[in-house]
Formats: structure tokens, C-alpha cells, sequence
């Protein structure tokens, strides 16, 4: 090896050197920034989805105040009627249209993701909405009589639709955990709970399932205005079907 | 002499690439941390945005309520108006319950099984579901009123043929599921890309969708066997 040959390999070291900490230097400089500011968004975002939540939460006992305030005016109203007919008429009514906290026996699941773990199918560690979906049905075969998710009364109009990393109730968006209640026959809903083939696989993936059975479940009726669910409906008369 | 140089340089060499390799994966994971953090962003501001959403609909539900009070809180026994105006909250209930028969504007959703895959229960149940994600406002399956409890249940094997049970009624394919709701809504809903009657179809399964300007849905058999409420104790 000639004198020259070496000084140049000495020389192209260098220069590679040169680079790697120049390059090195505004790799960390530039992530050292970008962790600065994320770390700030971050913070911030999460006190103030923290206060909308809050917020949220002030307003939904307002709103279940003034539900039982208006419901008890109307009993009132009724029991002043001296209308035995008026009163089972409401409260039938009332009650088939899920418009009634109701309670009774039956049972409450409770879904959450799955603890972080690397694995090929990320999504595999969430709940989703097809799986509430599932749960739910498997709940009415098992002749569940009134139902919720996360306190939102199930109507025929309640969709469970997926929205990020939030399900859709009712207009309203939960995320985990979801707690649906049943009222039924316990025993029943508990097994058909423990033999179903989707709460089987959850608990493959790692999802947390919790079933429990209880001798009190409260209900709480559906919170929305039902006449802006039944604006595109006519009532039939006596036409052929 | 000569031969420690070349072990210096070799020494140099070698150092050098260990650096490279270790740079490289540095940046790598500088970048990863970057973009993990930059996507926990936008999911925080995603859920932030769908709170506050949510508090303004609950916002402006609390000031419908507080209107109804107000009424309510004037109203006197034998007053004709306000026992009109409970009348008429009965009949909201009575149609929002699914306990009369209704007609609108809507679709007809018809599937069947193919030549290879029979429909299934998950197949119903993603139909009632997104159909009520756009705001279908009634829906009924083969003439059975899908309410609140209502369940779909697969029953048999593939030997002998299988049947699906709504409401606890026995039914076969095709299955006619009719909904009340914006058509052009529904039908543009359904067949996007991605949607359901295009999953479906992947399937193997035929749909058809077809608006209506006046379809009946007929109201739940009131016959004890689908609205059931034994269990139920209200709350007062």
C-alpha cells in the first residue's frame, strides 16, 4: 500500500465523518424540537379534551334533571286527569317506547382494548363496533327486554356505528369501555353470553371482557326527542299492506 | 511501523462503520417517534372535536327540555290545550315505538343468497345497522318490524338448508327489507365504495336496492311474543 493510497483513505474517512455528525446533529436537533412541541400539543389537547369532557358530563345530568322533571309534571298532570284509562295508556306506551327508566334483573358487560402488545394486526386490539353489534344481538336471541350502551337506551332507531376510535350511539359518541346493560332472565343472557362465539374470540385477541350478573340493573330511558325520529313517517290508516 | 498503521486504519475503518450503523438506526428511530407523536396528535384533536360536538348537541337538547318545563309548569288540571298537546306526546311515543303502521318515502333493499354462499345473520344485521346509521326512521324485514329487541338468529346447517329467525319468526330468503328514509340518502349510503352492499356482493350474495315513494312498514305483532316487558319494573 502506497503512502498516498493511505493518506487518501485517511482523507475519505474524514470526510464520511464529517457527515455522519453534521447529519447526526440535525437529526437530534430536529427531533429534540419535535418532541418539544408534540409534548406541548399533547398536554394541551388532552386538558382540554378533559374539560369538554367534563363540561359533557355537567350537561348530561341537566339533561336527565330536567327528563325527570318533565316526566313528573306529566304524571302529575295525569293523576289530576282522575283518568285510570289516560294513566295505563301513558305508562304502557311510555314503557314500549323505552321513554321509562326501567330496572330489573339481568346482566352487565363490560369490552375495552386489549393491553399494547406488537402484533401483525393492530386493530385486532380494539373493540369494535361490529363486535357490540354482535354482543347485542346475542343478547336479544337470549330475550333481553331492555338494553344500553354506556347509559344510552337502545330504541329501534339506535345505530352502533364506528367513528375512530369511538362508537356512535344514539347520536352520541362513547369510547371504551363500553358497558352494556340487559334486563332478562340473568341466568339465560350469563350463558349466552359465556357460549358466544365473538366474546370467545375477544378473549383470544386479549380484548377485556367482564360479565357480571346483578338483581338490580337500572335502564334509564332513551334521552333524545322522539319526534325528530319519526319526521319522515305518515301513519297508514286502514290501507292494504 | 508499517504494520500498526495498517491496524490503525483498519481500527478507523471499522469504527466507522459501527458509527453509520448505529447513526442509521438513530435517525430511524427519531423519525418514528416523530410521526408517532404527530398521529397521537391528531387523534387527540379528533376525539376533541367530537366532544365538543357532542356538548353542543347536548346543549342544545338541555334548552328543549327547559322549554318543556316551562309549558309543563302551566299547565292546569282541565285545561283542553295541554291535554291535546299529551295526547299528542302519546302518539309520538306510539309511532316511535313501532306500535302503528307507517308509510314514507324509503327503499327496498332485497337479498338473496348466491349461487355459492347463503345470506347469513351478520348480512341482516349490517343492513338494519347501517340503515339506521343514515337515520332510517322505520325498517321492517319480510314484514316484521325491527324494534328495539328485536333479534336476527341463524338457525341449521348447511346440509339441510338454513333459516333465519326475526322476531321469532321462521323466514327464508330473499329477505325484503324496507326502509323509511331519505332515498337518494340510503341508496347513495349503501353502494359507496367500501359499503356494505358492495362487501355483500364481494360475498357472493345478490342485493338489489330500489326506491319508493310510498312504502308501509307494518307496525310490531302486538301479540305478546316480540314486545316483551314482564321483567321490566319502571322507575319513578
Amino acid at each position: 500500500m502506497g503512502n498516498s493510497d493511505r493518506k487518501f483513505i485517511l482523507l475519505l474517512a474524514f470526510i464520511i465523518l464529517g457527515i455522519l455528525v453534521a447529519v447526526q446533529f440535525r437529526s437530534t436537533v430536529f427531533a429534540n424540537k419535535e418532541k418539544a412541541s408534540g409534548y406541548h400539543d399533547i398536554q394541551a389537547l388532552t386538558e382540554s379534551i378533559n374539560k369538554a369532557a367534563e363540561i359533557g358530563e355537567e350537561l348530561r345530568k341537566e339533561i336527565d334533571d330536567y327528563l325527570s322533571r318533565n316526566e313528573n309534571l306529566i304524571r302529575d298532570y295525569i293523576k289530576d286527569q282522575n283518568d285510570n284509562e289516560l294513566q295505563r295508556e301513558w305508562d304502557e306506551v311510555m314503557l314500549k317506547a323505552g321513554l321509562t327508566d326501567v330496572k330489573g334483573k339481568g346482566v352487565i358487560i363490560q369490552l375495552d382494548d386489549a393491553k399494547y402488545r406488537e402484533i401483525e394486526e393492530k386493530s385486532w386490539l380494539l373493540v369494535h363496533d361490529q363486535d357490540v353489534k354482535i354482543i347485542l344481538n346475542d343478547l336479544k336471541k337470549a330475550g333481553a327486554q331492555a338494553l344500553s350502551i354506556n347509559g344510552e337506551r337502545l330504541t329501534p332507531v339506535s345505530e352502533q356505528v364506528c367513528a375512530g376510535p369511538t362508537i356512535l350511539v344514539n347520536q352520541n359518541r362513547y369510547s371504551v369501555p363500553y358497558i352494556i346493560s340487559a334486563i332478562g332472565d340473568p341466568d339465560v343472557l350469563y350463558d349466552s353470553l359465556i357460549n358466544s362465539e365473538r366474546i370467545i374470540l375477544l378473549k383470544e385477541y386479549g380484548i377485556k371482557v367482564e360479565i357480571k350478573k346483578s338483581d338490580e340493573i337500572v335502564v334509564p330511558k332513551f334521552k333524545g326527542k322522539p319526534e325528530n325520529y319519526i319526521t319522515g313517517l305518515e301513519v297508514a290508516g286502514n290501507e292494504k299492506k | 511501523m508499517r504494520k500498526s498503521r495498517n491496524i490503525a486504519l483498519t481500527l478507523v475503518c471499522i469504527i466507522l462503520g459501527i458509527m453509520i450503523a448505529w447513526q442509521y438506526k438513530s435517525i430511524n428511530y427519531n423519525q418514528n417517534i416523530a410521526s408517532f407523536q404527530s398521529k397521537r396528535t391528531e387523534e387527540l384533536m379528533e376525539q376533541l372535536i367530537e366532544l365538543q360536538n357532542t356538548n353542543l348537541d347536548m346543549r342544545a337538547r338541555l334548552q328543549e327540555l327547559q322549554e318543556e318545563n316551562r309549558k309543563y309548569e302551566s299547565v292546569r288540571a282541565g285545561d283542553t290545550e295541554s291535554f291535546e298537546n299529551l295526547k299528542k306526546q302519546l302518539e309520538i311515543a306510539r309511532i316511535f315505538a313501532g306500535l302503528v303502521d307507517v308509510k314514507g318515502k324509503g327503499v327496498i333493499v332485497t337479498l338473496d343468497n348466491g349461487e355459492l354462499t347463503d345470506v347469513e345473520e351478520g348480512d341482516i344485521l349490517d343492513i338494519i345497522n347501517e340503515l339506521r346509521a343514515i337515520g332510517a326512521q322505520a325498517i321492517s324485514v319480510n314484514e316484521e318490524r325491527v324494534v328495539a329487541t328485536t333479534e336476527v338468529r341463524q338457525v341449521g346447517n348447511y346440509e339441510d338448508g338454513t333459516y333465519i329467525v326475526i322476531n321469532g319468526v321462521r323466514m327464508k330468503p330473499p329477505f325484503v327489507i324496507k326502509a323509511i328514509s331519505d332515498p337518494e340518502k340510503i341508496e347513495r349510503s349503501l353502494t359507496m365504495i367500501g359499503g356494505v352492499v358492495e362487501k355483500l356482493e364481494k360475498f357472493g350474495l345478490k342485493i338489489s336496492i330500489k326506491q319508493h315513494d310510498n312504502i308501509i312498514i307494518p307496525k310490531v305483532r302486538d301479540d305478546g311474543s316480540v314486545l316483551k316487558y314482564d321483567m321490566l319494573t319502571p322507575v319513578k
